[in-house]
């Protein structure tokens, strides 16, 4: 290729776009929704027998997360009191009552081993990155909020308050586990009673089941949740003994990844492309048979 | 006010304090202020081999209510005590001379601590008109602040007066009252904003320029972060009632007596920084405002006291949680009552005009 | 082409006071969706029942806006797809006269889902993203209909485009006429190779609109949720094309004095009858098939509402059975109010399954609940108005209509219709 201005140019150009695509997404594992635990995966353990509801994690988290309070003129005051999670709260803290007994409940991103929501990210805005965090890229998002649809814990949430670009420019808002700061999560940084804390998955997954093994009875079902719930959790729990894991709001999951039908369907009826291609091909055939005898019968007629 | 150093310590013990009370009080003085107990010791060690700070401390439009408040620290003898941890080499309240005697005073003091001594400024600085409108001993209160800040080793604005303008600065501002570093710009000074400032930020401060020979870390105003980073909402004794939502609605109804909440009556204490819940005036416990049953006036603030009236609620920037959670799973959405009757006319017309037409068409096909 | 003599203009005024009717909803729907794109989609208040543009909400984040506008209507288009699938892929030729008409309905029908889609966007500035191989995500379902539906949208507008030549090749401009005599032929040409598209991309996007919510496990009642969701989507867009198909034909016979071929429509309508059978066979033994896994059971059982849920599900069934016991009637079949009866069940019964398992079977957690502001009731009404606008607008310009008579028509009655949509 002969060096001229034009093809200088036109090299520069796909070189910028390749570039500046590459800059806007950020480096993503294989996008084949196959997501393994790595040994050094972080995650969060939430232990809610120690949880005393006094909120320092939900504080912490729109402090270190730069979010705007939920302003609510309620009981004569007016207080930071989201219902949820939302387009302002990352995390929060809910109260599941039974009777007299009460058992606080935090709850945030549980980052997936196999993400239902990386899963039907349209241009992957939702990706894993190190450490197996699941993250999000606004760059590639175009707001469709499927994830919102794909995520069995409704965790995703939309900003509907804003709506222009630039100025106002709607996200999805999720716990990231604080990774756009070298200090890690604010919640289990300031937890008092260190009942979320945080660390290696597998550590913790390890101390969880230590401490079921030590106080047989004291955990609901001697169980850790998210150890295989919907192929695994990056964020364990663990609930008293008669507190099921519904009642906190954590669903009854299959042990295998939700995305799993979904993909295999596709997979299935896509492998290779083989299906629509031969349909085409078939439908074509058809089409060009018919025409050709029309022809020959019109042929005929004269 | 001299004190010679190797007398500090008789001087002491014919008051019946020894020197380990001694150190005592200067490690609460220390711990007040948020130093290291050790700085106590360091502080103790300091007096003793006659380092005490030098302060020049100049009155300018005030009401003397923080030298007051200063003076109020403690029982008398442990009140003069730390004021013996301070040399006060300046001071025209306390001072007994007066006319030449106090002027040549103030002129030995600047030229011995040149570079070295602590200037405290109470009141605020009238601008208007060259500033003639606080003359004391025939010169302006700005120039005299000019003159002696440019000699001095750290300047400390005390009170709201001398940090942004106080009282004389309230609309209409007649003298264009201002405060010191509004005069003084360029250089550091560290204000104490509070009508009256609270005594122990003072202390803690000058003791640590005396011990370290350091200032406090500051904020964007100037203010010690120990003292007002946070705001009287963060540490009020009262937090829990509002919190709650128990607030007293009235002066003197059943909320107020019990003690609750005073949001509602005005309480200017989300908005205010300052650490009055903390450290008591006069160091009798509960003597503050909000302890005595009156809302938080904001007397820190520049754009709150004088400005916003005592019983007007003004919005809270950051707020927090409500004793009250959310469920685990919380109504949310709704149906309005007209938007179903619109979607059910709008189906129920589709349909039935989709049945009478097919209807009619029928009828018509037989035929 | 002997097969496309039948189709003419409709030609009259264009501008009758229904047209005019028409118009003035689609400038609403213009000044909705500037307050969409200003205030949000919540706006202009913020979740507001009554006064919001929408009541699209965290749980329930599509509101009818998926389910209505685009799922529903594309349906509808589907007519394009069932009659071009039977008129091509199965070389029924006779069916020819229909795929015109279909075709603009189509068009418009895609084209209102596609638009709605772009609107519904929280995001819609990053829309060029997907077109960015590196960043694409295969595995989601939504990706593949975004590019399906795009792709299929601009197929059945090359498939109007013989219309418009049609017609320009004899406009007075004589070299207007003489390109589109030019274009015409080889147009023609490439006719069998846009048309297998024309059928394979809506198999594909249809089948996937249902495959959307297989992600949804937990959160879809299990009378909806299951692996056979593409296939359902499937058949029952394909019933309701062949429905649509019906219900247009004698929409645009009442409305303009057009010849209504009642025999090839009774002959193309035992279709959706056999198609509508093996919807129910699989629907039914799918759910009691399912109902083995004690998961599911659970989930049932967890999920209450015994009387809302059924009793959907039940209409459901009866709405599609109801269609299929008319349609293999051949009185009904020949009959032309009663086929216009089974058609609008037919697409009745497809809305609604597409209802169904949009909104009613999805329930994200217990506590929230979701139903349309009358605002977003309205822009649903207003976007199929513009679609009527189009369609109206262009049978009356080109050769789309078959039936017509050859002098001039006499000038349409009315516009719109109280059963179209």
């Amino acid at each position: 290729m002969t060096i001229t201005r034009r093809n200088v140019l036109k090299g520069l150009a796909a070189a910028g776009a390749a570039a500046g695509a590459a800059a806007i997404a950020e480096p993503a594992q294989a996008s084949e929704g196959k997501y393994h635990q790595a040994p050094d995966d972080v995650g969060m353990l939430f232990d809610s027998t120690l949880c005393v509801g006094c909120r320092a994690c939900q504080s912490a988290c729109k402090v270190r997360n730069n979010l705007p309070t939920d302003s609510r003129s309620t009981q004569g005051g007016v207080y930071d009191a989201p219902l949820d999670l939302n387009g302002s709260t990352k995390n929060i803290i809910k109260l599941a009552q039974d009777g007299s007994a009460i058992t606080y409940m935090k709850m945030q991103c549980m980052h997936c081993i196999d993400s239902a929501c990386i899963s039907v990210c349209m241009a992957g805005a939702l990706h894993k990155v190190q450490g197996g965090i699941t993250a999000y890229n606004a760059a590639t998002c175009v707001g469709c909020r499927y994830c919102q649809i794909g995520c069995p814990f409704n965790v995703p949430k939309f900003e509907w308050s804003k709506s222009l670009p630039v100025v106002e420019d709607p996200k999805i808002v999720k716990c990231e586990l604080c990774r756009h700061d070298q200090r890690g999560p604010a919640c289990t940084e300031v937890c008092p009673r260190a009942a979320v804390i945080y660390g290696k998955k597998a550590d913790l997954l390890a101390e969880a089941k230590r401490r079921v093994k030590l106080n047989p009875g004291k955990y609901f079902q001697d169980r850790v949740y998210g150890e295989t719930d919907g192929g695994g959790t990056n964020v364990l729990y663990l609930s008293p003994k008669d507190v099921s894991f519904a009642a906190l709001g954590l669903p009854t999951l299959p042990d295998e990844p939700l995305a799993k039908l979904s993909e295999s369907v596709q997979h299935t009826t896509y492998k290779w492309g083989l299906a629509p291609v031969a349909i085409y091909a078939a439908l074509t055939v058809v089409q060009l048979r018919a025409r050709k005898n029309e022809d020959h019968g019109q042929k005929e007629e004269k | 006010m001299d004190n010679i150093a190797t007398d500090l310590i008789a001087e002491l013990e014919t008051k019946g304090v020894s020197r380990r009370d001694f150190v005592k009080v200067c490690t609460m003085a220390a711990g007040a202020v948020g130093l290291p107990a050790w700085a106590g010791e360091k502080m103790a060690e300091n007096v003793e081999k006659g380092k005490k700070p030098s302060v020049i401390w100049l009155h300018f439009q005030e009401c003397t209510g923080c030298t007051e408040s200063l003076l109020r620290t403690s029982h008398p003898d442990l009140g003069s005590l730390i004021l013996d941890l301070v040399s006060i080499d300046y001071h025209e309240t306390l001072f007994a001379a007066a006319g030449y005697q106090i002027e040549a005073a103030m002129e030995k003091a600047i030229e011995e601590g040149a570079g070295k001594f602590v200037l405290i400024v109470e009141g605020a600085i009238p601008e208007k008109d060259g500033g003639v409108y606080c003359r004391i001993g025939s010169k302006n209160a700005i120039d005299t602040l000019n003159k002696v800040a440019s000699k001095a080793g750290a300047i400390i604005a005390i009170g709201s007066c001398a940090s942004w303008g106080g009282v004389p600065s309230a609309s209409p501002n007649p003298t264009a009252a201002t405060g010191a570093p509004q005069i003084l710009k360029g250089k550091t000074v560290v204000t104490l904003p509070g009508c009256p400032a609270n005594p122990y930020n003072l202390l803690g401060t000058v003791l640590q320029y005396a011990t370290f020979g350091t200032l406090p870390k500051l904020d964007e105003k100037g203010r010690p972060e120990f003292a007002y980073k946070r705001v009287i909402h963060d540490d009020c004794p009262r937090r829990a009632h509002f919190d709650n939502g128990r607030f007293a609605k009235a002066f003197g109804d059943e909320g107020h007596r019990a003690g609750w909440c005073l949001y509602q009556l005005g309480c200017k204490g989300p908005q205010t920084h300052a650490n009055c819940s903390l450290l008591d005036f006069c160091e009798v416990p509960g003597a503050w405002p909000i302890g005595i049953g009156h809302p938080c006036v904001g007397c820190t603030e520049q754009n709150i006291v004088f400005n916003v009236p005592i019983y007007t609620n003004m919005p809270i920037e950051k707020p927090t949680a409500p004793m009250a959670y959310p469920g685990i799973a919380p109504a949310q959405g709704g149906v309005s009552a007209v938007a179903a009757g619109v979607a059910g006319l709008a189906v129920g017309a589709a349909i039935g005009a989709g049945f009478v037409a097919s209807k009619k068409l029928a009828k018509g096909d037989e035929k | 082409m002997a097969a496309h003599a039948h189709e003419r203009p409709l030609g009259g005024q264009i501008l009758t006071s229904g047209f005019k009717f028409l118009l003035a909803l689609s400038a609403v729907w213009v000044a909705l969706v500037l307050v969409r794109l200003v205030w949000g989609l919540n706006g202009p208040f913020g979740n507001d029942p009554l006064l919001s543009v929408s009541a699209q909400s965290d749980g329930y984040a599509w509101g009818i806006w998926k389910p209505l506008n685009v799922v529903t209507f594309t349906g509808i288009a589907a007519g394009a797809f069932a009659v071009g699938l039977v008129t091509y892929g199965f070389n029924k030729g006779e069916y020819h006269p229909l795929i015109r008409s279909c075709v603009m309905a189509g068009a418009m029908g895609y084209t209102l889902g596609g638009t709605s889609i772009m609107i519904d966007l929280g995001r819609y500035w990053n829309l060029w993203v997907i077109f960015v191989p590196q960043w694409l995500n295969w595995t989601s379902v939504l990706l593949e209909i975004a590019l399906c539906v795009l792709a299929y949208t601009l197929v059945l507008w090359v498939e109007v485009a013989p219309s418009i030549l049609e017609k320009l090749e004899t406009s007075a401009n004589p070299s207007t006429a003489a390109k589109a005599k030019k274009i015409l032929p080889a147009l023609r040409k490439a006719m069998p190779f846009i048309i297998s598209l024309a059928i394979l991309l809506p198999s594909m996007h249809q089948s996937s609109l249902g495959g959307l919510f297989m992600v949804a496990h937990t959160k879809t009642h299990p009378y909806w949720h299951t692996g056979w969701l593409p296939a359902l989507f499937l058949i029952s867009c394909l019933t309701m094309g062949f429905g649509a198909v019906v219900v247009i034909e004698n929409l645009t016979t009442m409305a303009w004095k057009k010849k209504l071929d009642q025999p090839l429509l009774a002959r193309l309508s035992i279709i959706p009858a056999w198609l509508t059978v093996a919807y129910l066979v699989i629907r039914i033994a799918d759910v009691f098939w399912r109902f083995r896994d004690p998961m599911v059971q659970a989930r049932h059982a967890a999920m209450g509402k015994p009387l809302f849920y059924g009793g959907f599900f039940l209409l459901e069934l009866l709405v599609f059975a109801a269609a299929a016991a008319m349609l293999f009637s051949k009185g009904v079949r020949e009959n032309r109010g009663k086929l216009l009866g089974a058609g609008l069940l037919l697409v009745f019964a497809g809305a609604l399954y597409r209802f169904d398992t949009y909104l009613v079977a999805y329930q994200p957690s217990p506590g929230w609940s979701y139903f349309p502001t009358p605002l977003e009731i309205l822009f649903s009404i207003t976007l199929g108005a513009i679609g009527v606008t189009v369609y109206v607008l262009f049978v009356k310009l080109f050769p789309i209509l078959s039936g017509v008579e050859a002098t001039n028509a006499p000038d349409p009655v009315g516009g719109k219709s109280a059963a179209s949509h």
